[in-house]
């Protein structure tokens, strides 16, 4: 299960190749979000930027991975991004990543969600590469990439938790 | 089409350029075109054309060192640019070299 309060929503990843840069993960999110109270009352929906940010952390962390945690991966811009079918709360997405181009200092990505078995989401992604901001959020995402990555071994990440 | 380009590379680029941007008016590019002022592209198209660039050259162009205008030829490199030098910079024919000077393959 995802953390939604702490604003995490990368996490079991089933699976992954470094070239072509491709992952799949699925994203449990819980049947209630407090700051999703009144979104609605009786039937939460995940809005449109909730969707937007699941796919912008799995592009994130997996350019993060290709890039051996040299550095943070972060929105540049979404160049394109529909949403085809409301998600409610409770919903188990299955995010599809899918490298396009790494440049320098830039990837491009691709993501598309689905929801039993429809695709209810998809976006293409430009994200920046920028130094890690602290030390301390570069071990707090690996923590969090060798937690989603549990369940796919022969991912090496190149080093080491300090 | 009387575009007029004096390289090979200018003219790849150009079609890059044109694949991504709408231009209104192909007859008077040239190799002097501004990409900013004249073609009208702004900072997500340039990340456009430089991905595309990346693929047809085989490199990897230095979005950032560009955009930030360290590497389109100016020689006295220890004045600070301004945004006004920076877009003047951006014409086909200085991008072009660039892209010759970094793939290696100049094309006269």
């Amino acid at each position: 299960m995802i953390e939604p309060e702490k604003f995490m929503f990368f996490d079991g990843v089933v699976k992954f190749s470094r070239d072509p840069g491709a992952m799949r993960a699925i994203v449990k999110m819980p049947d209630y979000i407090s700051y999703l109270e009144l979104h609605f009352p009786g039937l939460q929906i995940l809005p449109a930027s909730i969707l937007l940010e699941i796919a912008a952390q799995n592009a994130g962390a997996l350019g993060i991975v290709l890039n051996s945690l040299e550095t943070l991966a972060v929105v540049a811009n979404a160049k394109t991004f529909g949403v085809s079918k409301m998600v409610p709360s409770g919903s188990v997405l299955q995010v599809d990543t899918q490298i396009v181009h790494l440049g320098d200092g830039y990837t491009r990505a691709k993501c598309v969600m689905a929801c039993d078995g429809s695709q209810v989401f998809k976006s293409d992604l430009t994200l920046k590469h920028l130094p890690w901001p602290t030390n301390a959020a570069r071990q707090m995402v690996l923590g969090q990439l060798v937690k989603a990555f549990s369940n796919v071994t022969h991912v090496d990440f190149g080093c080491h938790m300090v | 089409m009387k575009t007029d380009f004096a390289t090979e590379t200018e003219k790849a680029l150009f079609k890059i350029i044109e694949e991504n941007v709408d231009i209104e008016d192909v007859e008077t590019i040239s190799s002097t075109t501004n990409m900013i002022e004249d073609l009208g592209v702004d900072s997500l198209d340039f990340l456009d054309i430089a991905f595309e660039i990346d693929r047809a050259f085989g490199i990897k162009l230095p979005i950032d060192d560009i955009v930030s205008g360290k590497v389109l030829g100016v020689e006295d490199a220890a004045t600070e640019m301004t945004q006004e030098d920076f877009v003047n910079l951006i014409t086909i024919e200085r991008v072009a070299a660039f892209i010759d000077k970094v793939s290696g393959s100049r094309s006269e």
